[in-house]
């Protein structure tokens, strides 16, 4: 198992790698650089210039991304283009809206998808029918349109929770809940029609193998074959599953953030797109790949638990 | 591939689904002949209307006709959508076939640059994209799809590695074809089903995220529409008129609604293509063959080898069938049998000849669509099919043991041996943990596995299948059961491994006290375990008598095919004996001898109506109407009874 954390942990460093200068090739192929972004378009040919040596955008493209990775390692990310303020704090000040959106929506989607994929395994006919029905509106309602219906119904004409906005943890743990409660919605919808049509398709096809049929002949109960050997050897595929979904919600938070006006990470890049603030942005996918790469982490670990035969060889 | 067409347009609701796609695909591309309006014709009188006669779906805040900017706006969506699909798809499937056929190096390359791919969150380094190439829409579209490239690759390489181990490949990669020419012309049209399918998924999402992107600014600037700042714009002027939101927002849900049920119904398609032969045939069997089978059965002997004593099991009249309640295809019917306690007792057949579903009817666990139509089984004098679930969990196990026919497949692959047989001792007493690892530990040893302690902590994939037989013996045995019913149980196993695991489950029958049936089709495993035999055909027994007789004087003419048939009766540099024809399938079983059609002996009244027991010597029986004059001129010799164990 140690084993198995090592070589993914050698494993995101290339991925990351890979990541940082893909961003940042793309980021200096961008028409006009840093230096007129900061100084504007009324900026002279000779400013410019002077802070292009200052910058250090004179130097050759590796040179300027080694300058660059040898900073960020440190957590030191650069300075925004736009605000001139260290992308790492404003980054890391947003964060917990961006973590808290995807945790809660991951393991609302993990928890209800399950439930509901299991009951619907179990129950033929109408229960299994209206999962289906969900999933696949689950599957075809664009999350922020979910959003701004959700804000609509039950946030301006029935005043249930606020329409937009996040309250801090720390400020008011209801207030929080209640912050998050529909853009969570909105975020996990894909992800929990998606993992409960995962888990009742997984656990159907697990409830007639050879091996339940023999659990059956010890005079197992039903419940304990369901809940010790169906549903753990069902949870398998489901559990990559959900790991991609975290990845499509933590990009589905550039959407669901803008509609709830939540000051985190994906609407922080939506607004530096707009401003062209690309040493923000180059922060903010660095981060989100870190994310990944650590979450992926928890989801092979969980993985290597449920699964012996990927732990043992 | 056509297969998968003809399913498609055979279901109507994927075929509504399809003509609605084409519907609005048509009326976006052929949007100035459809629209009603100009899309940026403003008109302030007529500012945020519901649908009325003139504007069909409401107006925006600047009086635009909803509808006709639905129909522009789809336009650049959907291209969009497209651009993105085909960039998916075309690289996808490339690679995707690349690295499932060629394998190797190829294999590990595009997975690892696969595995990278899917760690990027993908809308994150699209805005990245936007943000650099500015207005250039296509190039951010064809990174876009560059992005969803890994999705496909991964749902595209899985079919092709299970096509590649298919013999038609190997056949063409014999005869000289070049990798390419297979890739191309074999294998992608094999994966054609799951092709179509992903490509429905990729166009879906595709469309999602240019939608979404539009909806947060980036897209072709205003005026113009498209479906995401339709949506934006309806979002502006929720509080007033909810009509905007809801078309713009329920046209791209409407769409992908549809390209899910065509990815769905072509998933389904090709299930059926695979199967449909199998089950259409099944049903026009079932519509042909009248069910008046089981209603003219003749009466059977209760035929037991000690009449001493009370039997342990019983099966009396059972009716086995499936299908439809009521209107069930019988695999068995009207069997009569008796075990007596401590007695071994083989059933004997074909493949196909309803001795599996006898196995599971006694455990109470025939496979879905599968019941008792008639009769019953009494097991100590209670009767089985009767049962309530709880008493069925109570029996199974604690009073019936059973062993399969594959080892591996019986285990829970995540589960540790000991664990699992710990489980089944303490689900039938109330061992402490501790006395119930020490009492594994004992089970394991009775099975003869070297060094149990440590066998007890491995997994099923860690084990051999001579020693996950052993400890599937062990699992039956574990709550002494007084009766085990191993079914074909050394058949997966080796040759050299078989005669092991039918000394074992002799030695334990014996030390135990233990009743045995044994379903096998092989005399010889029979022969080392069991005294007395059962001869099953076509749902019905034809035969019952001591091994010894059977083998040495077989009265049933299916008996003797089935005896000759054995590689050890067989002479050297001759064609392997077998019975001409096939066991009838289960429903068009003839009245009168089921075995007339292939029995070489067979005569007109044969088939006219049902056979009566015969009794030959003991409690040899025999269903044959010509029973004792064949039994005159029998001349079938065999040596299983001698050699016993020799020749396995």
């Amino acid at each position: 198992m140690m084993r198995l954390v090592v070589r993914r942990l050698l494993l995101a460093i290339p991925l990351l790698l890979v990541v940082s200068v893909l961003s940042f090739v793309l980021t200096s192929l961008a028409p006009g650089n840093a230096a007129e972004t900061i100084l504007g378009s009324s900026a002279t040919p000779a400013s410019v210039t002077a802070l292009e040596r200052q910058l250090g955008l004179t130097q050759p493209l590796w040179e300027q991304y080694w300058n660059w990775l040898s900073h960020a390692i440190t957590g030191n990310l650069g300075t925004s283009l736009t605000t001139s303020e260290a992308v790492g704090s404003t980054v890391s000040a947003r964060l917990p809206v961006t973590l808290a959106l995807v945790i809660v929506g991951t393991l609302a989607s993990a928890i209800l998808g399950v439930a509901l994929g299991t009951v619907s395994a179990l129950r033929e006919g109408v229960v299994g029918r209206v999962i289906d029905g969900l999933a696949m509106l689950g599957f075809s309602i664009p999350n922020f349109w979910l959003g701004l219906v959700l804000v609509d119904l039950l946030a301006v004409k029935l005043h249930w929770f606020p329409a937009t906005g996040y309250v801090d943890l720390s400020q008011s743990p209801s207030g929080w809940a209640r912050s998050l409660v529909l853009p969570v919605a909105a975020l996990a919808a894909v992800g929990l029609t998606g993992i409960a049509k995962q888990t009742r398709d997984s656990l159907r096809e697990v409830m007639g193998r050879e091996f339940i049929m023999a659990l059956r002949a010890d005079g197992m109960p039903e419940r304990r074959i369901v809940l010790r050997h169906g549903l753990r050897n069902a949870a398998i595929p489901v559990v990559t599953l959900v790991g991609v979904f975290f990845v499509g919600m933590l990009g589905g938070t550039v959407l669901v953030e803008s509609v709830f006006v939540l000051p985190g990470l994906g609407s922080l890049a939506v607004s530096s797109a707009q401003s062209g603030d690309l040493t923000t942005l180059q922060g903010i996918v660095v981060v989100f790949c870190v994310i990944v790469v650590l979450v992926n982490l928890l989801i092979d670990l969980a993985y290597g638990w449920l699964n012996p035969k990927a732990r043992l060889s | 591939m056509t297969g998968t067409v003809a399913g498609l347009i055979r279901r109507p609701a994927a075929l509504v689904t399809l003509i609605l796609l084409a519907l609005i695909l048509l009326a976006c591309v052929a949007a100035p002949l459809v629209a009603t309006h100009q899309p940026n014709q403003v008109d302030y009188s007529a500012s945020l209307q519901a649908p009325s006669a003139a504007h069909w779906l409401g107006t925006d805040q600047l009086g635009r006709d909803t509808f006709s900017r639905l129909l522009y706006g789809g336009r650049v969506s959907l291209m969009y959508a497209a651009v993105v699909a085909a960039v998916t798809l075309v690289v996808g499937v490339a690679a995707g076939l690349l690295s499932g056929y060629l394998g190797g190096w190829t294999d590990r390359v595009i997975m690892s640059i696969t595995d990278v791919g899917l760690a990027i969150p993908v809308l994150v380094v699209v805005i990245v994209v936007l943000s650099v190439f500015q207005q250039n829409f296509l190039a951010v579209m064809i990174v876009l799809g560059l992005l969803m490239v890994p999705f496909t690759v991964r749902s595209v390489r899985a079919p092709v590695l299970a096509v590649r181990g298919e013999l038609f490949v190997d056949a063409a990669r014999v005869s000289g074809l070049s990798a390419l020419r297979i890739m191309v012309r074999h294998v992608l049209p094999r994966v054609a089903g799951p092709v179509l399918v992903q490509a429905t998924l990729v166009s879906a999402m595709a469309l999602q995220m240019s939608v979404g992107l539009a909806y947060l600014g980036f897209g072709p600037k205003p005026p113009n529409p498209t479906w995401g700042s339709m949506i934006s714009e309806g979002s502006q002027v929720l509080a007033s008129n909810g009509w905007l939101l809801l078309a713009s927002g329920g046209t791209v849900a409407l769409v992908t609604v549809c390209l899910g049920f065509v990815g769905d119904a072509i998933r389904d398609a090709r299930v059926q293509a695979w199967t449909g032969d199998v089950t259409s045939t099944a049903r026009r069997r079932r519509s042909a063959a009248p069910n008046a089978v089981t209603a003219q059965l003749p009466q059977e002997p209760r035929a037991t080898a000690d009449a001493d004593g009370p039997d342990l099991l019983v099966a009396h009249e059972l009716s086995i069938g499936f299908g439809e309640a009521g209107r069930e295809t019988p695999t068995v019917s009207g069997l009569e049998f008796a075990i007596a306690p401590g007695e071994a007792v083989g059933l004997v057949g074909e493949s196909g000849c309803g001795k599996t579903s006898v196995a599971k009817a006694i455990l109470g666990l025939l496979p879905d669509g599968g019941r008792v139509t008639g009769g019953e089984i009494w097991f100590d004098n209670q009767d089985v099919t009767g049962f309530s679930a709880r008493q069925m969990a109570a029996y199974r196990g604690k009073c019936v043991g059973y062993v399969g026919q594959e080892p591996m497949a019986a285990l829970d692959p995540v589960m540790r041996v000991g664990t699992l047989l710990r489980q089944v001792v303490r689900t039938h007493s109330d061992l402490t943990r501790a006395q119930a690892r020490d009492r594994v530990i004992e089970l394991l040893e009775m099975v003869h596995i070297p060094d149990p302690a440590a066998v007890a902590r491995r997994y099923p994939h860690q084990l051999s299948g001579g020693m996950a037989q052993r400890v599937a013996i062990a699992r039956a045995i574990a709550a002494g059961p007084m009766l085990l019913i191993a079914d074909e149980p050394t058949t997966a196993l080796d040759v050299t491994v078989q005669a092991q695991i039918l000394a074992l489950l002799r030695e334990l029958q014996q030390r135990l006290g233990m009743a045995v049936l044994l379903v096998s089709h092989d005399w010889a495993v029979v022969a080392q375990v069991c005294r007395r035999a059962m001869v099953m055909y076509a749902g019905q027994l034809l035969e019952q008598g001591e091994v010894e007789q059977l083998v040495t004087a077989p009265a049933h003419p299916y008996t003797r095919a089935l005896l000759a048939c054995r590689p050890a009766s067989a002479t050297e540099g001759q064609r392997l004996p077998a019975i001409p024809g096939q066991v009838p399938a289960p429903g068009t079983w003839p009245t009168g001898c089921r075995f007339a059609a292939r029995c070489e002996h067979s005569l007109p009244q044969c088939t006219a109506g049902p056979v009566a027991w015969e009794s030959l010597d003991g409690n040899h029986v025999s269903r044959c109407l010509r029973t004792g004059e064949l039994a005159k001129a029998s001349g079938i010799s065999s040596t299983i009874a001698t050699k016993e164990g020799s020749d396995v």
